[in-house]
């Protein structure tokens, strides 16, 4: 949690200030005459919190969420031809360490009859037909236009909208490590967004508007910084770090949007594209984006972020963690798999005729902080000064 | 195996104690080296891959520094163990270090008298500061020789025996000693080693290095023009920077951020790493202004230069961009500079000024003033009485009361309370745009806060303001001159002193407030090597034999 008054008023204070940078930025290139006097000004952020975009509810998943894992597997060792016993013998094995009954989950797949990874190979173990959630309602945009017509669409609980397309979140929704329901965050992301922040350069966000409550000229942009994100002492994402900006292009978006009553609106045919980290998500691409992001009086930013996804993007990161994820953090992980490739939605192979992307919504927080150019950095003199001159308003 | 250390330091001790005081001499004081002081001899004698680890005794702080506290505190049992423990560990550091031992042994398995004798001859003379004598190393070559034999390793014995050296009190306890001034009988003065102590002390916060152990042996350092020539070099050393900085950590007792702890639900911002970088910053500023740019001292408190890591900015919320930044390295100081309409200037608006005197979960005008009057004015502030009726100050959700101005000024109507706070809260208010963490802050509970005030008959709108009246206060430079001659003394300044302090003054003010200048003064001052022998205060060293 954050302080709110004091957010408030060093967002206040930075407005103020910021604004005065600016006029020195102005005054030093000598092009005052020729700029626009209005408000117009960047705000800049360091992402927070990144998560699939669920809305979990009662009774959302038919017949109950998809039991634990330790059953899962008794199930897919049975689908082996073990006997229950045999199969509830070698779990019991796993639990204990041992690292033979490790090694018959790990390859519990088969391909002509021997045994291969099940996570590499997740086609080779039979569909354990995991639940996908039934509900009303599921977070994220109308992606293909046809509204309330748009099949398997949700309502959207926050702006009412039908026809919202957010099929990742119909596929992960009944595994309980993944459930939540806004603003509550699943325990899967607690765990694996803390593990990232000490290791993957954080991602960044600026929003260019002349009013931050009402604008139809806006623009969100999303880069990568080549620093980590760095904690305060609640081990949240810190407020008002700077970080610079790394110059690759391809985590450099430009969206054009609109905001409404303090919220950023996108929906586009762009692809938004971020690289990210080996473990957990080497990268983010959703085509067709869609953005929705609330800018909050604590300076915070707090929304969603959707679009299509190749569904393999999302498959490979949990399959990466292996038995390790599957056993503490996941779940069946080829069973994953056959949710992900039978809710995909969009972009079919020409050749088979399967849709290669799905329809998702990511949830998205953020918070102040300073982006700066890595040639403003590169150029900026020991001196303060020097580098505020260089700093855009907010 | 472990021997008995603490017995061999004694041992040294009792030989040292009966053997190089002459009979004319008398021991004046004996004070227990800081923390900081251990590592920096420890880094000056054995290089800076040495590493110290364990906990130190407390130290006690008399007339508002630890330096005078010094000469009042023991070593407790617990505190031997701790000093023992760190003396080992740094022994073992340092022989298993190629280089340190200037000599190879004729056998390693075996003692070495000849090459344990050059060793703690050389590395002696720099840790007691003054030379070895020929009792004290016999007793470590015997030392060396006895655990080598017992453990089959020559460097095992002398490690063993250079643990004993470090945490003998002749290492520990800067061991002041009187001669008799030659030159006007019945007075005394201090012997040139302990000048030289003294002199180290103050000017680079650690022991003297060979020059001036040299000088202090060949009597030159007992000389004006070989006084003179020695200040003089070490003040043009950049290693005043560590005395300079060792004083101001003293005197603005930053100590103190070991205990200090703020809500992290109120305050988020304030990390372990501020708490470790708060005082670190107004250190770096108050050093680079007044030794590396020889600035004017009562410019600490309007400058609008200082020094940043990434996480000070983020708590101040200036931007910082890094230059050279690798991931996963320690964060890197960068010097900053707040632009001329920011509202932000001098050391009253540092984390370390404003996080330091205040609560954990919200700020106080009145801790704030009261550091001010006391840490910086050298005025005493009278504590409350233990029955103050707490309760409006304390509740920051009071709709009635929505900023500290209005809390204190209604808690303060009671007739007990006006008097103190008329003293401290008019400055403690100039500051409240910083929160109790340091961060800024326009309002207070939806109201906007008043920072205006009077201090001694100046006004101010606001912290930098206050600032400037600070600078320009009598009372500024006369604290300053205060201390720093407490702590170059190592006394407190008794009422007899007005004289001295007021000459100090002039010269201070003369010089432009420099503080290297007045370091200067002081140390070539009489004051500085005269000793006064009371009665009781001094012990006899034909007494103690």
């Amino acid at each position: 949690m954050i302080n709110r008054e004091s957010a408030d008023n060093t967002a206040r204070y930075i407005r103020l200030w910021r604004r005065s940078a600016t006029s020195a930025l102005v005054a030093l290139a000598g092009v005052a005459a020729s700029v626009n006097p209005a408000s117009a000004a960047t705000r800049s952020y360091v992402v927070s919190w990144f998560t699939q975009g669920m809305y979990s509810t009662e009774n959302d998943c038919p017949g109950g969420i998809n039991p634990p894992i330790e059953k899962q597997w008794v199930k897919d060792l049975m689908d082996l031809g073990m006997t229950r016993d045999e199969a509830q013998a070698i779990v019991v094995r796993v639990g204990n360490g041992d690292r033979s009954a490790h090694d018959i989950i790990v390859n519990r797949g088969r391909i002509n009859g021997q045994p291969v990874n099940a996570y590499n190979n997740p086609q080779a173990v039979k569909d354990p037909m995991m639940v996908a959630v039934d509900s009303k309602y599921g977070v994220g945009f109308n992606l293909d236009g046809k509204g309330a017509a748009s099949p398997n669409g949700f309502e959207d609980p926050e702006t009412g909208e039908k026809g919202v397309n957010n099929q990742m979140a119909r596929a992960l929704g009944c595994i309980f490590n993944l459930r939540a329901k806004p603003p509550l965050r699943s325990s899967d992301t607690e765990q694996w967004w803390h593990l990232i922040q000490d290791y993957q350069p954080a991602w960044l966000i600026s929003i260019d508007a002349d009013d931050f409550k009402n604008s139809s000229t806006a623009k969100i942009t999303f880069d990568r910084a080549l620093e980590h994100p760095s904690w305060d002492a609640n081990s949240e994402t810190r407020r008002n770090m700077t970080y610079r900006i790394d110059p690759d292009p391809r985590s450099h978006t430009e969206i054009k949007g609109s905001i409404k009553d303090g919220v950023f609106h996108a929906a586009t045919e762009q692809t938004l594209f971020m690289v990210g980290d080996l473990l957990v998500m080497p990268a983010l691409e959703l085509h067709k984006t869609h953005v929705r992001i609330k800018i909050q009086e604590d300076g915070s930013l707090d929304g969603y972020l959707g679009g299509y996804q190749p569904w393999v993007q999302v498959y490979f990161p949990i399959a990466a963690g292996g038995n390790a994820f599957e056993m503490n953090v996941a779940h069946d992980i080829p069973g994953i798999y056959y949710l992900l490739k039978k809710n995909a939605d969009a972009e079919p192979d020409p050749k088979t005729g399967e849709n290669t992307a799905i329809s998702a919504t990511w949830r998205i927080e953020a918070v102040p902080s300073f982006n700066v150019p890595i040639e403003t950095a590169k150029s900026g003199t020991k001196n303060g000064g020097g580098q505020q001159a260089s700093i855009s308003s907010r | 195996m472990r021997f008995p250390l603490a017995l061999i330091g004694a041992a040294a001790a009792f030989t040292a104690a009966t053997s190089v005081v002459a009979a004319d001499t008398q021991t004046v004081g004996m004070r227990r080296i800081s923390p900081d002081q251990y590592r920096q001899i420890i880094t000056d004698v054995f290089g800076a891959d040495v590493k110290i680890g364990g906990r130190f005794e407390p130290d006690r702080r008399e007339s508002g520094l630890l330096a005078l506290g010094s000469a009042k505190v023991s070593v407790t049992q617990t505190g031997l163990e701790q000093y023992d423990a760190m003396a080992r560990s740094v022994a073992a550091d340092v022989l298993k270090t190629k280089g340190l031992v200037p000599c190879e042994p004729a056998a390693e398995n075996a003692p070495d008298d000849v090459c344990a004798a050059k060793f703690f001859s050389s590395v002696g003379r720099l840790l007691y500061r003054r030379p070895i004598t020929d009792g004290e190393l016999k007793a470590q070559v015997g030392a060396a020789n006895a655990g080598a034999v017992k453990l089959k390793n020559f460097y095992s014995g002398m490690e063993l025996s250079l643990a004993a050296m470090l945490a003998s009190p002749q290492f520990l306890y800067r061991r002041e000693v009187a001669a008799a001034d030659q030159a006007h009988p019945g007075d005394y003065r201090l012997d040139a080693f302990s000048k030289a102590s003294k002199l180290s002390f103050l000017l680079w916060n650690s022991a003297p290095d060979m020059q001036l152990l040299a000088s202090a042996e060949s009597g030159e350092l007992n000389t004006p023009k070989g006084f003179t020539k020695q200040l003089d070099r070490m003040l043009a050393s950049p290693r005043l920077e560590e005395g300079v900085r060792a004083f101001f950590s003293d005197m603005f007792a930053f100590d103190d951020f070991s205990m200090l702890a703020k809500d992290a639900k109120i305050y988020p911002q304030f990390s372990l790493e501020v708490n470790k970088d708060a005082a670190e910053e107004t250190l770096r500023t108050v050093v680079d202004l007044l030794v590396a740019r020889r600035g004017d001292y009562r410019d600490i408190f309007t400058t609008k230069r200082t020094f940043l890591t990434p996480v000070l900015a983020s708590v101040y919320a200036v931007p910082l961009p890094r230059t050279d930044l690798v991931n996963g390295e320690p964060d890197a100081w960068v010097p900053f500079e707040y632009p001329a309409d920011d509202p932000r200037a001098g050391i009253l608006m540092h984390i370390s000024f404003v996080a330091l005197h205040s609560h954990a979960g919200r700020s106080s005008p009145t801790i704030r003033g009261k550091a001010l009057r006391e840490i910086m004015l050298c005025q005493k502030v009278p504590d409350p009485p233990g029955n103050v009726n707490f309760t409006v100050v304390q509740d920051t959700s009071n709709p009635m009361y929505k900023t500290a101005r209005e809390r204190v000024t209604a808690h303060a109507t009671e007739a007990m309370c006006t008097g103190c706070h008329k003293l401290t809260d008019p400055m403690g208010l100039a500051l409240e745009n910083m929160d109790g963490a340091g961060g800024f802050r326009l309002q207070e509970n939806g109201k906007t806060i008043d920072t205006t005030g009077v201090m001694d008959g100046a006004k101010f709108n606001n912290g930098a303001e206050l600032g400037k009246v600070v600078h320009d206060s009598p009372a500024a430079t006369r604290c300053i001159v205060n201390r720093v001659a407490s702590y170059a003394l190592g006394k407190s300044m008794a009422s007899g002193a007005a004289d001295y302090l007021k000459t100090l003054e002039q010269n201070f003010a003369k010089d432009g407030y420099r503080i290297p200048d007045l370091l200067r003064t002081i140390a070539l001052s009489d004051e500085f090597s005269r000793v006064t022998l009371t009665k009781t205060a001094a012990l006899s060293d034909s007494t103690a034999k």
